[in-house]
């Protein structure tokens, strides 16, 4: 049903009437005449159908003319193909892919080479007019970068290599947020990128921000690769971390493939400390090497782990950041035993730790748990030696209750000896038999702590714990008397104690000193000059962001000494070296007229890029073209009139 | 202020409305040929090629205007001009009376194109026969409709006047059947004339037109057109009915008068190409024009004849 508010108003179609009533009075009455010559009325109108047709014809060819010129216009018609610098005002964004990936050789050069040529012949044929701006596919942190063309010309110069994984759908984001600041400017994004499938993992964008039709012309110069099989090391992961001045530790290297089949022969790999190879090992793909760091002088070092040539030259190293740590300092809370305190002279005397008051005391060995609670409310790691006498236990787990540690000592009834299962790296320790154990009992939920080492019956012997505040503890399962076991009267006894005291009370969460990707550092303040990855140093800000971008190890230094060290690796996906395909590229390019350039030749570039803008507007000759082709076409139609009238009279 | 007399001398000279003033059919024609040859600066038997012989004794009863009278100055005696060859021109007058003929563009001042030609027919067979020749008419439309054979009598002429007076218009035409049949008839060298607005099957006419002039006679087109008829007339919006076939044709008078005005003239100007290409002489002939035109044109071409 239909309603009207107003119906009175539907009156007012009465007035739909008034060209009916108009119409039928002007309709004429048609005379009918006798006439014997209407032969030649016949023939005049078919005269007059062929001059009408004629005439017709031509007003057609000038209309259409008049459509065509109107649409040129609207393409805007350019005059005069000069050369490619000879273009309208154009913004030029440039996104570059500097990828490790990009840094393959093709012919005789790296990708990122010619691109950063061709990029660079971009720059080189704008005019003052244009803008540019450039991009980095792998540096997320880095928006819109305008530039002068000498700005835009240094800026290429300074790309490198860099560790990060390109996005490539951020980066044309970026640009085109930038072009569309842009507007008023012819609009161009050169995009150099050797299409690696993990550049686009970003995926598609939902929300371009340049739309179909807004004159926005992209250039894609992408070459077509074959497959490339990958091999690269991993980060090296070293086994005691921090590591203790003057101890080695074993250095953990996996080794990954990218390709179709992994070549079955092992591969060498290299660990080099400073600018020294101190191991190697031999090792397969899809395998975890295992290199020895031979003990080191306290302080942070750098190095690298390293392949021979496997496909990508550039991810045949993983640069790593290690911290030494001199020998630490001990405090011995209670009667340890002749043994134990035989053994800390022992180490004492060589070096490896420093005897000292509690309170000066890094690590408190502390027997039958005294002042537990203190040493760790202190931030002193704690080493608890089990009371060799069994009615002491209640005592000791007062003191551990006290430290509010989750673990509590209780006898074990059984009988028997038992021995120290696997699990240390330490020669002579597995395998000790003991005779005296107490059952470590771990109350309530589980924790975050370890069992270091076990008995052959799967029982705890030697757990590791860190309190809230991050200060470790260590627990050991039997009395260092030789009734309990034969460690304390054997030549592990000494190892024992260095790996008790040494590693593991300093065990603590390994620092972020290995990066993957683009880092941006933030440098401590006093940092005064930096040492980039080719061994300049370069003068820095301190407190200020530092751009890490390059793979390699960096390092910071105040007036003094060395302030920062860090090592930056490219993501270990950077190596797969699978090319994307041309329309998963295609559905984040922005909605506008892009073109492909799968060659890198530089003529061929130079000739592509500006390619829709060069020449001048022919606005003014086209308007004119316009306005005499409107002229000649209303003089045709005002002359047919007039031949009519004329013909008529 | 012009009497009937001066009307009557100058006949030939008078719009063709006009001339009805003066009486019926005969006496128009009488008039304006009496008037046309008046006109003349010279006598129109010179114009025959009429050639001295020699000269005979005048006997009772010869007609006085051959006689010598510069002989008779010399020698008293009556000669009489006997000239080389006197056979007659045998003219033949093909009237077309279709319907379309019996139509004129206005009331006042014009005659239908058939009472033109009636006219004028009349006034050529005058012409003829008073020059010694003789002239006969066919009527025709879609078909002959009536035949007067050619002869060189006054008594003749008046038979003839009477039979085009009573000649009523109607039908289509069909020129080239009555010319076809003049042709099967002629049987020596003549003059065939051809009266009518052409409004005819214009291939077949052209063909028998020109078998005619193949025959070896003269032939003569007056193509009788009323004013009207040149320009398209300014009625608007109008439908055209054919008076013959009763086809209409609805136009639009204002936009198509001049296509209308060059298709007439390109018609005209064909006949007289396919005419001329043939040696016949073709005179357009708009009704509102004076007969002494058409007559003058017969003359021009009866010169020809010899």
């Amino acid at each position: 049903m239909i309603g009207f508010l107003y119906p009175v108003f539907g009156l007012a179609a009465l007035a739909a009437a008034i060209p009916i009533v108009l119409h039928l009075m002007r309709r004429r009455e048609v005379r009918r005449l006798t006439f014997p010559a209407i032969r030649y009325i016949r023939r005049a109108e078919q005269r007059q159908a062929q001059r009408l047709r004629l005439r017709h014809l031509v007003l057609l060819a000038t209309r259409v003319l008049l459509v065509l010129l109107l649409a040129v216009a609207a393409a805007g018609p350019l005059v005069g193909r000069g050369g490619p610098s000879d273009h309208r005002p154009t913004a030029l964004a440039i996104v570059i892919d500097a990828s490790l990936s990009s840094t393959r050789i093709v012919g005789e050069r790296r990708i990122l080479d010619v691109h950063l040529q061709n990029a660079g012949l971009g720059v080189d044929l704008a005019t003052p007019s244009d803008r540019i701006a450039v991009f980095s596919a792998t540096r997320a942190e880095a928006g819109a970068v305008a530039l002068e063309q000498s700005g835009a010309r240094e800026y290429l110069r300074s790309v490198r290599p860099a560790a990060g994984v390109a996005d490539l759908p951020g980066a044309i984001v970026r640009a085109e947020i930038w072009l569309e600041t842009l507007a008023d400017l012819e609009r161009e994004l050169h995009l150099f990128t050797d299409l690696q499938s993990v550049s686009l993992e970003a995926g598609a964008r939902t929300e371009p921000q340049v739309q179909a039709g807004d004159g926005v012309s992209v250039i894609v110069q992408a070459p077509e690769l074959p497959l490339l099989a990958n091999g690269t090391p991993g980060v090296p992961r070293p086994e005691i971390v921090p590591l203790t001045a003057g101890r080695q530790t074993r250095v953990s290297v996996p080794l990954h493939w990218f390709g179709p089949a992994a070549p079955t022969a092992p591969v060498i790999l290299r660990l080099v400390a400073g600018e020294n190879v101190v191991s190697a090992t031999e090792a397969r793909f899809g395998e975890d090497a295992l290199l020895v760091l031979p003990p080191q002088d306290s302080g942070w070092s750098q190095g690298h782990v390293e392949i021979d040539h496997y496909g990508l030259a550039a991810d045949d190293r993983r640069y790593f950041t290690w911290l030494v740590r001199p020998p630490s300092t001990v405090a011995v809370l209670g009667d340890p035993g002749r043994f134990v305190a035989l053994a800390l002279e022992a180490l004492e005397n060589g070096g490896r730790l420093r005897s000292g008051g509690p309170n000066a005391s890094e690590v408190w060995l502390a027997v039958g748990g005294e002042r537990i609670a203190e040493g760790l409310a202190a931030g002193h790691a704690t080493i608890v030696l089990p009371p060799a006498n069994p009615l002491d236990l209640a005592r000791l787990n007062v003191r551990l209750e006290q430290a509010r540690i989750a673990w509590r000592y209780e006898t074990d009834e059984r009988s028997g000896s038992r021995r120290v299962g696997a699990g240390s790296s330490l020669e002579g320790v597995t395998g000790t038999e003991v005779r005296q154990a107490y059952r470590l009992i771990l109350r309530g939920a589980a924790t975050r702590d370890t069992v270091l080492l076990g008995l052959d019956d799967g029982s705890p012997w030697l757990v590791r714990g860190t309190t809230i505040d991050g200060v470790a503890y260590l627990l050991l399962g039997s009395p260092m008397t030789p009734d309990a076991s034969d460690l304390p009267v054997s030549a592990a006894m000494v190892p024992f104690l260095d790996a008790l005291i040494g590693d593991w009370a300093r065990l603590a969460a390994a620092e972020r000193t290995v990066l993957e990707g683009d880092a941006l550092l933030r440098l401590p303040d006093r940092a005064r000059t930096a040492m980039l990855p080719d061994g300049t140093e370069v003068p820095v800000e301190g407190g200020a962001p530092f751009n890490a971008a390059e793979p390699g190890n960096y390092a910071a230094f105040d007036g003094e000494g060395l302030a920062l060290a860090i090592s930056v690796n490219a993501p270990l996906r950077e190596a797969d070296l699978a090319a994307a395909r041309q329309e998963e590229l295609e559905a984040v390019l922005p909605a506008a007229n892009w073109s492909w350039m799968r060659e890198t030749d530089a003529a061929d570039w130079t000739e592509g890029i500006f390619k829709a803008r060069r020449g001048r507007l022919a606005w003014r000759p086209l308007v004119v073209l316009l306005i005499l082709i409107s002229i000649v076409e209303a003089a045709l139609a005002a002359a047919g009139r007039r031949a009519d009238v004329g013909r008529a009279g | 202020m012009k009497t009937m007399d001066d009307q009557r001398n100058r006949a030939h000279l008078l719009d063709p409305a006009e001339l009805d003033a003066l009486g019926g059919l005969e006496l128009v024609a009488r008039a304006v040929v009496t008037g046309f040859i008046a006109g003349l600066h010279s006598s129109p038997s010179r114009g025959f090629s009429v050639e001295f012989a020699e000269h005979r004794a005048y006997r009772p009863g010869d007609d006085l205007r051959f006689v010598d009278w510069k002989m008779y100055g010399r020698s008293d005696r009556f000669f009489l001009k006997q000239y080389e060859e006197e056979t007659n021109l045998s003219a033949h007058v093909c009237l077309d009376v279709s319907s379309s003929m019996d139509w004129r563009s206005r009331e006042a001042g014009l005659l239908t194109k058939l009472d033109y030609a009636k006219r004028l027919a009349a006034s050529l067979t005058l012409l003829l026969i008073r020059q010694g020749d003789l002239a006969g008419v066919t009527c025709f439309a879609e078909r002959v409709l009536g035949r007067t054979p050619a002869r060189g009598t006054l008594a003749h002429w008046t038979e003839l006047v009477r039979q085009l007076a009573y000649q009523s218009p109607g039908g289509e035409t069909a020129a080239e059947g009555a010319l076809e049949e003049v042709a099967a008839r002629g049987h020596r060298r003549g003059l065939v004339i051809l009266v009518s607005d052409l409004l005819v099957k214009e291939a077949a006419t052209r063909r028998t037109l020109k078998k005619l002039r193949h025959q070896g006679s003269e032939v003569l087109v007056f193509h009788i057109l009323d004013p009207g008829e040149l320009e398209l007339p300014s009625v608007g919006d109008a439908v055209f009915v054919d008076p013959e076939t009763g086809d209409e044709v609805g136009a639009r008078s204002a936009e198509l008068r001049g296509d209308y005005r060059e298709a007439v003239m390109s018609a005209i100007d064909e006949w007289r190409r396919v005419c001329g290409s043939q040696r016949i002489d073709y005179h357009p002939i708009a009704t509102d024009q004076p007969l002494a035109l058409c007559l003058s044109e017969y003359l021009h071409t009866r010169s020809r004849l010899g």
